[in-house]
């Protein structure tokens, strides 16, 4: 057991408790540093890297983020943060975009602002540039959607770079069409709904939050009276002052975008550019504002000027609670604790990290994943045990990833004729399993479930035995050299199944034990058991298949 | 979390090595501790009480739904008087062309409904608003009042908290709830046996379900793999609750796909079809009196942020209350379960009293609730708000209007308080800090 002290902190001269984390093993160290990074197991050969050398925990989760799928966590997280993947979000099959299903039409709102932090990640741009860039990321269905860009290449297709061309002057993913969209406005509230998501997901300070003082100062059914004393009254102002003025940035974004407004425009015949038609305009610098007349607040950022959103987003990455909430985010996110959780002596230190490095998100990511505490089983000889982010539940995007990568089955649902596309089910919540299996649906889910529900299990269950039988089909046909779980497999002898379910005690179920192992012998009796069950081997090895797939090893990481 | 009672906990504590067979003796705790089922039905966006619950014709303050009839022959906004006409009488606003259900509900059940106005929200955004209201805390990490409510059935149901809505709060009490989806997809895993489309064009589900004897195997091998994780060693509460977790999860996931068969789920949904309100009203019905379940969360399944076109309020009301209705006259006809089931029925809020400039009406930081059940002694409203919608304070003993010194402000976390003590959960334990509205059931 690699065990490392460390010192409480503690004052006045009294002997500080030793306390003692007693770390996972090895292989449980580099399939927690996997999966979180990564939503992957970890290979044989990376497993054996920690077994040869514990300290090359480093040097592993560095190897991961830059990897193509430390991107998709990347927008796992942010997808979380902003709740873009949301189930009501959609657009109509209408105008350019007929012909399209309603999963690519989802992808319109769903992935531009995650497509964009994923490429400032994955190009080593500080993650400053998230609120700062110039340019947004479109696939060929949200280059029809969307107006007023240049550079997308149709003949290429995919997620692309493009330039907008509506005068835009940054602000990165907060002038995004798509969060614009799944953010609109309420035309009374001035766009203060985002300038709270603003402040919420950026800075983890919601206005909306905060209570609203029952104050017989103001009569709130008089529009007047309230008008003023967002101005005068105390009370409002202390909100009203940083809120309207980050508000005032939106004035000249489009405010809502909504399925039924969309089919009204195209009943009328889009009358205009203001008309909600593709490709359809989302910002323009030409509307007239004139905040005095309107009764509102001027642009600006808790007091200091901006101007518009390029000022807006140096402001917000100027602010040490950006730094301090992404990297309460990372953290939260990586170690499945709620933001509150997160010790504050931990936030300031991560927060630090990530401004000394340069705002690497890939830096931050390493560290946090790294940290003695995220790889302890426990903790003795003190009272920290309870503050441990602990063991770790496969999220749903997890699953799908995991259950790929190791089976090569994807549980998909091909609904194309119906004009839905091909859903991923372990990634949707209209027909799909994500919010009901502890993810967010971006609406009315908005945070995370980190624990065991009747609902996941059951996912887990459907999704282990689709699996094993695609696996089953995939893998038996080739020779065992070129599988990629099933290579030890030779036969169906008591050796050769012995010597495969060490493969998948160390794969699966994160353990490393010989061949003649209590845990083996539990494997083999379970072989034994589905073979006097079943028809033939065949079938065996699916219900051992499955069952390992759905151990709660799993499913805990 | 003030409300955290970790009675699941000391539940396990004392039943965890006894084996899954008696975490669920027979014989219902919450029958014996004189507790109340709980059906708890949100009305997501913000309603306009005015149409209905807290009934104001137009006037110098409010824009009332008169303002969208005729005010000739049925299509007249009404308000009328449902209860014993005293000082605290329930009043509705009634509109027989437009809202006739209201009408119907009200002529049969007013005798077992309260109304509760004047609920302050501290809060005019909607999930605030939202995580108040059903939990009567400001946090998403608490658990909501029908989960509360639902864990008086934590012993005897195999789901104490069924949500068929989708947007229940759980708290840690997630491992005790069950969902169906948005287009009942829970069917594809409750019925493995059903063909639905697969990954390709051509290829269907299911491409293995293991035969009895097989799903036998596999369990006993989850079981040893769930002892070898109880005894690897981790420390710390979260490790130890969601091994805790994994062990009520996996008996309740067994349960239900036993009692989903049994109870007639499957007979009742089809994969893809989404639920609307009257759906999910019928189906609660008969799935707790199946057994199934304790007590369920409910969505009226469309949105009342009527910013642009508050007369859709009529619809939305019509629709509401036929729902209710067919989920009062449901109750009613199993024997026992309408005099064991409270139902609360709210809203984040409620919209401002004038209209704004769009058509609409905006938020407003107070809303209303109705309250029913067999076990309630109707026909009273409690709290109040004055003629500009401002929340008035009341007697939380009584739970009417007290313009006196005396009187308190009745907030969201008064009024989720009194919930919990008239389904039987003591106050004093969820909320230990506020206080509590009484009026309810006494």
């Amino acid at each position: 057991v690699l065990s490392i002290l460390f010192f409480a902190a503690c004052g006045g001269g009294f002997e500080p408790p030793v306390q003692e984390y007693v770390a996972l093993s090895p292989v449980e160290q580099a399939h927690r540093i996997s999966m979180a990074l990564r939503g992957l197991r970890a290979s044989d050969a990376e497993v054996q890297m920690i077994q040869d050398d514990p300290d090359a925990v480093v040097e592993l989760a560095e190897a991961y983020v830059q990897g193509e799928a430390f991107g998709e966590t990347i927008r796992d997280l942010y997808a979380e943060v902003f709740r873009v993947r949301a189930v009501d979000s959609n657009l109509p099959e209408i105008g350019v975009l007929e012909g399209s299903t309603r999963m690519e039409r989802n992808r319109i709102l769903h992935e531009e602002p995650l497509a964009l932090i994923e490429h400032i990640v994955n190009t080593d741009q500080p993650l400053t540039e998230m609120v700062q860039a110039n340019w947004t990321i479109l696939d060929e269905w949200g280059a029809k959607a969307w107006a007023s860009h240049s550079g997308y290449d149709a003949a290429q297709g995919g997620e692309q770079v493009v330039q907008f061309t509506d005068g835009r002057p940054g602000g990165g993913v907060l002038l995004t069409n798509a969060l614009l969209a799944r953010w609109g406005s309420a035309g009374a509230n001035a766009h203060r709904g985002r300038a709270d998501m603003v402040s919420d997901t950026l800075l983890c300070e919601p206005f909306g939050g905060r209570d609203l003082p029952l104050s017989g100062d103001v009569d709130l059914s008089d529009e007047s009276a309230v008008e003023s004393a967002i101005w005068s009254e105390p009370v409002c102002v202390a909100c009203h002052q940083s809120l309207d003025p980050i508000a005032a940035h939106y004035w000249y974004t489009r405010a809502r975008v909504t399925n039924f407004l969309i089919r009204q425009s195209y009943e009328v015949g889009c009358p205009s550019a203001l008309a909600l038609c593709f490709p359809m305009e989302m910002y323009s610098s030409t509307i007239p504002r004139d905040a005095e007349d309107q009764g509102l607040r001027a642009e600006g950022y808790f007091g200091q000027e901006t101007g518009d959103f390029k000022g807006l987003g140096r402001a917000i990455a100027a602010d040490p609670r950006f730094a301090q909430c992404q990297a309460k985010r990372f953290a939260s996110y990586l170690t499945q604790r709620d933001l509150g959780a997160i010790p504050f002596e931990e936030m300031v230190s991560l927060q630090t990290q990530l401004v000394e490095s340069g705002f690497d998100a890939k830096a931050l990511a390493v560290h946090i994943v790294t940290s003695p505490a995220f790889l302890a089983k426990d903790i003795v000889g003190g009272e920290g045990a309870d503050a441990l982010p602990g063991l770790q539940v496969l999220r749903p995007e997890q699953l799908h990833r995991t259950v790929l990568d190791l089976t090569g089955f994807s549980y998909d649902m091909e609904a194309t004729d119906i004009g839905l596309g091909l859903i991923p089910l372990l990634r949707d919540d209209l027909v799909g399993f994500r919010a009901m299996s502890g993810g967010v649906d971006g609406f009315r889910v908005a945070t995370p479930t980190h624990t065991a529900t009747p609902n996941r299990l059951l996912t887990l269950a459907t999704v282990a035995e689709e699996a094993a039988a695609a696996l089953v089909v995939l893998e038996m046909t080739k020779n065992a050299r070129s599988r990629k779980l099933l290579f030890a497999l030779s036969d169906y002898s008591e050796s050769s199944l012995r010597a495969q379910l060490v493969v998948l005690h160390r794969r699966l179920l994160r353990e490393e034990v010989a061949q003649d192992a209590p845990e083996i012998d539990e494997g083999f009796a379970l072989w034994e058991a589905a073979l006097a069950a079943s028809a033939d081997e065949e079938g065996a090895l699916k219900t051992l298949l499955a069952a390992y797939l759905q151990a709660p090893e799993m499913l805990y990481y | 979390m003030k409300n955290k009672r970790i009675s699941r906990r000391s539940f396990f504590a004392g039943a965890g090595t006894l084996g899954a067979a008696s975490l669920f003796p027979l014989g219902g705790w919450a029958k014996e501790s004189g507790g109340k089922r709980i059906i708890l039905v949100q009305a997501d966006g913000g309603w306009d009480t005015t149409f209905c619950l807290n009934p104001r014709l137009s006037s110098s303050a409010i824009d009332g739904p008169d303002q969208f009839s005729t005010m000739q022959g049925v299509d007249r906004e009404e308000i009328v008087d449902f209860g014993n006409g005293g000082p605290d009488t329930l009043k509705v606003m009634i509109n027989d062309a437009k809202r006739a259900s209201v009408t119907t509900f009200f002529d049969n059940f007013a005798s077992n409904s309260i109304i509760v106005n004047g609920i302050y929200t501290s809060s005019l955004v909607h999930e605030a608003c939202r995580y108040r209201m059903i939990t009567g805390t400001r946090s998403n990490e608490s658990p909501d009042i029908g989960m509360i409510g639902g864990l008086l059935g934590s012993s005897e149901y195999a789901v104490p908290y069924l949500d068929l809505g989708g947007a229940g709060l759980f708290g840690t009490y997630s491992a005790m709830t069950l969902q169906l989806g948005r287009s009942n997809q829970i069917i594809a895993h409750l019925d493995r046996e059903r063909e639905l489309p697969g990954p390709r064009l051509g290829v269907t589900y299911p491409g293995f379900v293991p035969a009895t004897a097989q799903q036998s195997a596999i369990e006993d091998f989850l079981l040893k793999r769930q002892d070898r994780l109880v005894g690897a060693g981790f420390g710390g509460a979260s490790s130890v609750q969601r091994i805790a977790d994994y062990r009520e999860a996996l008996d309740r996931k067994e349960r239900v796909l036993v009692e989903a068969v049994s109870g007639g789920l499957l007979d009742q949904i089809e994969f893809g079809s989404t639920p609307g309100f009257g759906n999910q009203a019928e189906l609660a019905v008969s799935l707790m009196s199946a057994g199934l379940c304790h007590s369920v969360g409910l969505d009226s399944g469309v949105s009342w942020d009527t910013h642009n076109q508050l007369e859709q309020q009529n619809e939305l009301y019509k629709d509401l209350f036929l729902g209710l209705l067919s989920l009062s006259f449901g109750l009613k006809q199993v024997p026992g379960l309408w005099e064991e089931t409270i139902v609360v029925v709210l809203s984040e809020m409620t919209r401002k009293p004038r209209m704004n400039t769009t058509g609409g009406k905006d938020h407003w930081p107070s809303t209303s609730a109705l309250v029913f059940g067999g076990g309630i002694s109707g026909g009273r409203t409690l709290g109040g708000s004055d003629a500009g919608l401002n929340a008035l304070n009341v007697n939380l003993s009584s739970g009417l209007v007290d313009s006196s010194s005396s009187g308190s402000s009745l907030y969201y976390s008064s009024f989720v308080a009194g919930l919990a003590h008239a389904v039987g959960q003591d106050p004093a334990e969820w909320f230990p800090h506020e206080e509590v509205l009484h009026g309810i059931v006494d």
